[in-house]
């Protein structure tokens, strides 16, 4: 089973995030705001990093674009609940990613959360090493 | 025997000038008549003529003693003759003169022996009769009578030439007064036209130092109060000091001094001190050397309109933030739904229930879902316009779009399609294509209830316009479903006004239809009829042919 970083900053969301995925076999690991996060990606090699868009100090889309530089063979998944100053579209096709390898828009299901992580975790080998060829 | 004359060498330019003088079948004429009436007296002839000689006869303009001939022949005429000598043609006796001895004249009625005939030669030469006489024993003029017989010819020449001046100048100013009369029909019109102007119209002197009013039309009186004897050769600049300040005065003079125009929109004061809202465009009239002749001043009072687009403005502004508002209220519940989502699903997962309370978590996890698309319709409405800057072929999307909407349609629901209109790109989003359709064809399935025919038509049509009416793709969608009264329609596009059991809707469909299509540039209309169902038009403009 695969380690996986979630960085949230609502506990309720983070909690039941957690229990989720433990329950679905997975290592999990918590942070609660985008530094926190990333000082944990930095000590440890994850394989899928959740992350919240919409955070108080560093924005999920800091967190991921710098996650992502630091640790390549990651897998990076957005959630959100839209943007609050503007709204963002939730829930339509051709919306960006926000630099993850995809996104799920809150209030999601818990079989499209397992469905999406056991898939960014199998493309994981292949997209770990693309300088490899 | 008859000798026909010989015909004149410049015969065709001698007919013309005859033709010019448009005498030939003129009335008789005083002037004339009273020259040959002398001519009997003074000669003591029986009959004296003016006789024009035409292509085909000679006919008299004058004559005495031949009552009832007005002309005869010009074969058998003597002055064919008489137009081809120099001076006086005389025939002392007829009888006698081979030319003439068997001429139907001289052998029968009137039975001449005598003929002098002078001729009358105009001053380019045309010599185009004779002023003759006729006696019916024979004559001999004496050289005196030979004389005043070509005065006689050359006065009638000189009344023919005056007599063309005359009508001339008769033609030439009847010409002149219709010019005239066109002219100030026009001025009339013109002057009508700016008359019943719904625009305050002046026109100013820039000739002048003081620049003097030089007209006002009544719609002036009706904007400003002031009567045309207040404001009529008053100085312009003066004037308009009173109704718009000094300054904005001053500044108009020195951009028409210019020759500049210019508009504005400034609060402007009437005679009676009120104040309006004046949309006032000065323009300089310039002379062919590009010097100011005149000022033109429009003025027209916005006040209402100005209020009408503030409250626009105002409206708009108060979407945008409420829309805001929704966004920020949308993430912080989706935040909440979340947990809920997710942990009850897996207490039912995981066989945590009684049997009633697994009952109980499924309906909280269908409100759960009720609740995010609840959310959704309100980030899309609350999102902020952008332009798609994507093309499509209409048909095209409206096919691939259409298959979409139609998918979940109850079984008891026709759908009847008609897709007409040339081929057009429209921009815009596909997903927001897709939003419009899929609400709309919903709306139209929740008033069937379930049963009835949806008509969905595309075509095209103009977008109306006052200024450029432009191509549009027509959208219609007609159902047979319950209709609206005029209430429900009123507020049809109003956020979160539904007709719809609680829970399921969220009364942002149609707004957020409206307001994606208004993000196109199109426009949106709905007829309804309660009990006789809906059509919602929707034209889509065309952003260019294919």
């Amino acid at each position: 089973m695969a380690s996986i970083l979630v960085i949230e900053d609502v506990p309720p969301v983070l909690l039941s995030l957690r229990i989720i995925l433990a329950g679905g076999g997975h290592t999990v690991t918590c942070a609660t705001d985008g530094l926190m996060g990333l000082r944990l990606l930095t000590e440890t090699a994850f394989d899928l990093v959740i992350s919240d868009i919409w955070m108080p100090g560093l924005s999920g889309i800091d967190v991921i674009g710098r996650g992502r530089a630091q640790s390549p063979g990651t897998r990076f998944l957005a959630i959100t609940g839209g943007n609050p100053n503007s709204g963002v579209t939730p829930g339509v096709a051709n919306v960006e990613k926000f630099g993850a390898h995809a996104v799920l828009f809150k209030p999601f299901e818990k079989h499209e959360l397992l469905k999406i992580v056991s898939a960014l975790l199998a493309q994981a080998p292949a997209a770990a090493a693309p300088a490899c060829g | 025997m008859t000798q026909p004359a010989a015909i004149p060498d410049n015969e065709s330019a001698r007919i013309a000038r005859l033709r010019m003088l448009e005498i030939l079948d003129s009335d008789p004429e005083a002037m004339f008549d009273s020259l040959t009436r002398m001519a009997s007296e003074i000669f003591d002839v029986p009959i004296a003529l003016v006789s024009l000689v035409d292509t085909g006869r000679q006919w008299f303009k004058s004559s005495i003693g031949l009552p009832g001939v007005t002309e005869t022949p010009r074969d058998i005429a003597f002055c064919s003759h008489a137009i081809l000598e120099p001076g006086i043609m005389e025939v002392p006796d007829a009888r006698l003169d081979a030319r003439f001895s068997a001429n139907p004249l001289v052998t029968g009625d009137p039975g001449i022996r005598f003929y002098a005939g002078a001729p009358i030669i105009l001053s380019d030469s045309s010599r185009l009769g004779t002023f003759c006489l006729i006696d019916r024993t024979p004559k001999k003029l004496s050289t005196g009578q030979r004389t005043i017989l070509t005065e006689l010819a050359g006065a009638v020449s000189h009344a023919m030439e005056a007599r063309e001046i005359a009508a001339n100048a008769r033609e030439a100013k009847r010409q002149l007064e219709e010019e005239l009369t066109a002219i100030a029909r026009r001025s009339h019109l013109l002057r009508a036209t700016i008359d019943s102007c719904p625009i305050a119209v002046t026109i100013a002197d820039m000739t002048m130092p003081d620049a003097p009013v030089l007209y006002m039309n009544p719609m002036y009186k009706t904007l400003t109060g002031y009567d045309a004897g207040e404001v009529v050769g008053q100085d312009c600049h003066f004037l308009a000091s009173k109704i718009i300040g000094a300054e904005t005065a001053s500044m108009l003079r020195r951009k028409i001094g210019s020759g500049e125009q210019a508009e504005l929109e400034i609060v402007a004061h009437r005679k009676d001190g009120s104040a309006f809202l004046s949309r006032l465009i000065v323009a300089p009239v310039l002379g062919e050397d590009g010097e100011v002749l005149a000022c033109i001043g429009l003025q027209s009072d916005i006040t209402l309109e100005a209020q009408r687009r503030d409250a626009n403005i105002q409206q708009r502004e108060k979407m945008a933030a409420l829309g805001r508002a929704m966004g920020g209220i949308a993430h912080e519940i989706n935040n909440m739904l979340q947990p809920v989502a997710l942990l009850v699903q897996d207490a039912i997962d995981n066989d945590r229930m009684s049997a009633e309370g697994m009952e109980h978590m499924g309906i909280v996890l269908d409100c759960t879902r009720n609740a995010r698309n609840i959310m959704g319709d309100i980030l899309a409405f609350s999102r902020p316009p952008s332009r798609a800057g994507e093309f499509h072929e209409v048909s095209v999307i409206f096919k691939e779009v259409l298959a979409l909407a139609i998918q979940g349609l109850a079984k008891g629901i026709t759908v009847n399609l008609r897709i007409a209109g040339p081929p057009a790109l429209i921009e815009m989003n596909r997903t927001k294509f897709s939003q419009i359709l899929v609400n709309l064809v919903n709306n139209a399935a929740a008033a069937m209830g379930g049963a009835g025919t949806l008509t969905i038509q595309l075509d095209e049509d103009v977008l109306p316009s006052l200024t450029l009416p432009r191509k549009a793709a027509r959208l219609r969608i007609s159902d047979t479903g319950c209709g609206m009264d005029a209430t429900t329609l009123d507020r049809a596009f109003e956020p979160f006004f539904t007709t719809k059991a609680i829970g399921q809707g969220t009364g942002l469909g149609l707004p957020l239809v409206y307001t994606l299509v208004q993000e196109m540039g199109g426009v949106i209309k709905l007829e309804s009829v309660p009990g006789d169902g809906t059509t919602i038009t929707i034209l889509i403009p065309i952003a260019k042919e294919i």
